[in-house]
């Protein structure tokens, strides 16, 4: 990063008690020249009166509503007030994703083929025939 | 916690002597509207120019100030004066609010008929005119972070850190935000 570079440099010359000037963008605008391109933007006007008037009366304003909101007071209200004051939004939406993307991910994971489950038949051990010119075999049943 | 001097019956009569901290200490305490509009005065106007530098728009700037005075007058207590100053603790309020407009309202900042007819368009002719469109476009093209920093820092003459601690970041991370604009602002106005 640029500042890292520049920023020895810099350094060497406060300790050495030498004016800083930043050197300009290789190619591009010095910090001076950048200033009085940024200088042409020209501040904004003033708050006029009315406005200023609007804002000290917040007070009065927010009693006042809070005076109506008391008198028409409805069962939701407090809910959505409630609501927009958490700022609940973004982190039940965010749950809300995460669930559905768990829940995507628990269809495709069970959709996938099932692996065969290994079974030892013993029958055909059982029923075969077995050479019994002898007698029974030994170690066998 | 609060200290005792902050307590809205230790104000003077006359309360242009108090600090900031002490007017919201106030207003926090005991809802003191007195108080509320002096902090009003001292900082509607920096408020205002900072919202309009970012938002571009004269009437959104007016309704993001608006709220963050509202949002004053309601959570005065959430601020605490341990962690810094007054201004950059409202500067923080301003931010998150002009973040919210712009997520709500889906759109650039705008160019205003009223902010038009502010320019000295007759004297100085089209040319200025085109040459602080091309200043207000490019700030306008900036990312939001960037934006912030060269207001804050450029425009409103903060210092580093209270325009770090206004942003929430850090110093360190707010200088590379000011070197990326700086370096953003010069490609973009090299011609300009």
């Amino acid at each position: 990063m640029r500042w890292m570079r520049i920023r020895p440099w810099r350094a060497a010359r406060i300790r050495s008690g030498e004016p800083v000037r930043i050197p300009p963008a290789r190619g591009g605008t010095g910090p001076d020249e950048l200033a009085a391109i940024l200088d042409r933007w020209p501040e904004p006007r003033p708050p006029d009166a009315a406005f200023l008037a609007r804002l000290k009366r917040i007070p009065e304003a927010d009693a006042a509503g809070r005076r109506s909101v008391g008198k028409n007071a409805r069962p939701s209200d407090g809910l959505i007030r409630w609501w927009h004051d958490a700022g609940l939004r973004p982190l039940i939406l965010g749950q809300a994703a995460l669930l559905l993307v768990a829940l995507i991910a628990g269809l495709v994971i069970g959709s996938l083929e099932r692996r065969p489950v290994i079974t030892l038949d013993l029958t055909p051990l059982i029923t075969a025939e077995l050479p019994l010119a002898d007698g029974w075999p030994q170690g066998c049943i | 916690m609060r200290q005792a001097w902050m307590r809205r019956d230790e104000l003077p009569a006359d309360g242009r002597t108090c600090r900031d901290e002490e007017l919201v200490a106030a207003v926090a305490d005991a809802r003191d509207a007195a108080a509320f509009r002096l902090i009003v005065d001292r900082h509607a106007a920096s408020a205002l120019r900072l919202a309009e530098r970012i938002l571009q728009n004269r009437a959104d700037a007016e309704d993001a100030v608006q709220e963050a005075f509202q949002r004053l007058w309601r959570d005065a207590r959430r601020f605490r004066p341990e962690r810094g100053r007054f201004r950059s603790w409202f500067i923080r309020v301003l931010i998150n609010v002009c973040r919210d407009r712009q997520r709500r309202l889906h759109r650039r900042p705008a160019t205003s008929l009223a902010d038009m007819a502010v320019l000295p368009v007759e004297t100085e002719g089209v040319e200025r005119l085109d040459r602080v469109q091309a200043v207000r476009q490019a700030l306008a093209a900036l990312p939001e972070r960037q934006r912030w920093a060269v207001v804050l820092t450029y425009y409103e003459g903060l210092s580093n850190c209270e325009a770090a601690a206004a942003m929430g970041v850090s110093v360190k991370a707010l200088e590379a935000l000011l070197v990326r604009a700086r370096r953003h602002l010069a490609r973009m106005l090299a011609n300009g």
